[in-house]
């Protein structure tokens, strides 16, 4: 359903994509996983149109990213991307006006299983309440494709699982597709149905995780370990 | 539910329907869980649920009535299946380790025998 | 339900102005604070600027009310990149004509608030100073200079708040351009806006004078356009007659709708973030 066609992404002289040609299932949950600066975030960006490739195209449903498409697609950035005067309501009244997919009673039932309240000065609470809001704003339509930037990073593990849990409640299997980036590869081990490890820029290893895991006998965890050699800590 | 994360989730899952019908947790005919509900009390991805499911109706372990919900099929001899296959399992990995400290195959039925004897023993003293 | 592109643009725009909020409410405490020293200064004591002075510095609060919000409005774009919430606005389905356009309207509901609010005060002022009998006499007041030119016409002066808001506007379509080429480049973005600015506004001042040339009106008559240096609304009074009134709003328009054009294509095509 998004399809990266020899993709290369360039800022300055850094090649932050190297020709990475790759199909994204529908309706499933996706891992991008890989190292700081392998490319995770920029793959995000450009299938949000972000960012433009320098070289080859990025497609969703074989067609180049539009507004149509933009439609259907929710996004959750690694960045608080709130303006500062926003209360959660505030920013739930502005984004809902864009998606005809907003689900108001989806929102009220995630405020309450996330603790957050409308009346919340975003400026003004914690890093995981931001988080949760930011999770609150993705998860309250029905977005056939969303796409969650690093949301579990600095995110402590109470308000982690409580991410998670979000995006298995209510997700709708074989139809809505979730892509994930993280480096908490523990975190969402038994979430992720397909991984993608990047490494500088280039796809290193992909698969169906349960098929990978029948086959080498090893949790992602050490499957990445494997991958990026020994010892080495994200 | 504690997953071992380097072997499919799937195939635990599986695991975990089949250890409680032996333990008789559950029973034949008995409903299970719907997906979505399984899915969010073990956390995990609805799809891997999914796959479990339709697993254990491809073994002939459940089976879906439309619109009622998914059901322990009425076979109590699966369950005897089951029970020689967890055990088949057990055995081969506790053989694998034994031989892996040297003994030969012979030497294992008499190692056994002492074992279950000086638990006996142990216990006997301990009700006295 | 398709999303109307009437709520999404009140969307933008209620944003915008909420963004404008906190700063719009200091253009009017400096306003008001400046006209409240200037009422006091006239009814109490006997000033060293004189009646007149006062009214002058009163006047003049109103261009610098609006030159503020000219300066504020490069804000209001960059502020975009700087609070990240182009994070926000971009994966949004809409393009960069709606965005523009809301940010437009949001700075032009700002002038006319700061703006009217300070020339309301000032003629106030200018009322209690002179304690004249109508409005006509505080604008010949205003425009001394003129030797009460204005007084034989309030049509003029309607004729030059029009085309004074029309340049203004475009003066802010200026600033979107320039802001959003400076913001393709990752260094010295705040630089190159200021050069693209000060260049596109001589530009067009040069194609103003060309034009001027090739239309020809009569003898002394001029196309002002804000930009152009020298010009400005009360310099140009004397020689305006209407179709060269007409022919510099149409000037302005197409200049200012190619710019927005041009911005909004470049937002669409080419900013990353």
């Amino acid at each position: 359903m998004i399809q990266f066609k020899n993709v290369t992404k360039k800022y300055g002289k850094t090649r932050a994509l190297d020709d990475i040609s790759l199909d994204i299932g529908k309706g499933k949950i996706t891992g991008l996983l890989g190292p700081n600066g392998s490319g995770k975030t920029t793959m995000i960006k450009l299938i949000t149109d972000l960012n433009k490739p320098s070289l080859g195209e990025v497609l969703i449903n074989r067609e180049p990213i539009s507004q149509e498409a933009k439609k259907h697609i929710a996004y959750l950035p690694e960045i608080d991307h709130f303006y500062p005067w926003m209360k959660i309501k505030d920013a739930k009244n502005f984004v809902k006006t864009f998606y005809e997919d907003w689900d108001e009673k989806m929102y009220e039932e995630l405020l309450g299983f996330l603790e957050l309240d409308g009346n919340m000065s975003i400026k003004k609470i914690s890093k995981g309440q931001r988080a949760k809001a930011k999770l609150l704003l993705a998860f309250s339509r029905r977005a056939d494709i969303i796409l969650l930037d690093e949301p579990l990073s600095g995110i402590d593990i109470f308000t982690r699982e409580k991410i998670i849990e979000t995006m298995i409640k209510d997700y709708r299997e074989g139809e809505q597709s979730i892509v994930i980036t993280t480096h908490e590869i523990k975190e969402i081990e038994h979430v992720i149905d397909d991984a993608i490890f990047l490494n500088h820029g280039k796809i290193v290893l992909q698969g169906d995780v349960e098929q990978l895991r029948a086959e080498k006998n090893l949790s992602l965890v050490d499957l990445m370990k494997e991958v990026y050699g020994n010892g080495k800590e994200f | 539910m504690e997953f071992d994360h380097s072997r499919p989730i799937y195939e635990q899952i599986v695991e975990e329907f089949k250890k409680k019908l032996i333990r008789k947790d559950l029973k034949p005919g008995g409903k299970i869980p719907s997906q979505r509900e399984l899915a969010q009390e073990i956390k995990v991805n609805p799809n891997t649920v999914q796959r479990a499911y339709r697993e254990m109706e491809q073994e002939g372990i459940t089976q879906t009535l439309r619109g009622k919900g998914t059901f322990i099929i009425e076979d109590h001899n699966m369950i005897r299946r089951f029970k020689r296959e967890m055990a088949e399992k057990a055995l081969s990995g506790f053989l694998e380790e034994i031989e892996a400290l040297g003994y030969g195959k012979e030497e294992i039925p008499s190692l056994i025998r002492e074992h279950l004897q000086d638990q006996k023993n142990r216990g006997d003293r301990g009700t006295e | 339900m398709e999303k109307s592109f009437n709520s999404k643009l009140w969307a933008m725009y209620k944003k915008d102005v909420m963004n404008l909020k906190t700063e719009s409410i200091f253009m009017l405490a400096f306003v008001l604070g400046i006209n409240a020293y200037v009422y006091y200064q006239v009814m109490t004591s006997d000033s060293p600027l004189g009646a007149s002075g006062y009214g002058i510095l009163s006047a003049m609060v109103v261009f610098g009310a609006l030159f503020l919000v000219f300066i504020r409005s490069f804000g209001l774009v960059s502020s975009e990149w700087k609070d990240n919430t182009l994070h926000m606005i971009m994966p949004l389905p809409i393009g960069g004509n709606t965005i523009f356009f809301s940010k437009l309207l949001a700075i032009l509901t700002q002038t006319f608030m700061v703006g009217g609010i300070s020339l309301a005060l000032t003629l106030g002022v200018l009322y209690r100073i002179l304690e004249l009998e109508n409005i006509q006499q505080i604008f010949n007041f205003l425009a001394m200079d003129s030797g009460g030119l204005l007084s034989s016409n309030l049509m003029e002066i309607v004729k030059m708040a029009g085309y004074g808001f029309i340049s203004f506007s475009s003066l802010i379509v200026m600033v979107f351009f320039s802001s959003v080429v400076g913001r393709m480049f990752t260094k010295l973005s705040g630089f190159i806006t200021f050069v693209v600015f000060i260049l596109s506004n001589v530009l067009i001042a040069q194609t103003t004078r060309l034009l001027d040339r090739v239309v020809n009106f009569d003898q002394g008559s001029r196309v002002m356009f804000l930009g152009e240096p020298g010009g400005g609304m009360t310099g140009s009074m004397n020689f305006m007659g209407t179709p060269e009134l007409l022919f510099g709003i149409a000037f302005t328009v197409v200049i200012s709708l190619v710019f927005f054009f041009a911005t909004t294509y470049l937002y669409d095509q080419k900013v990353e973030l």
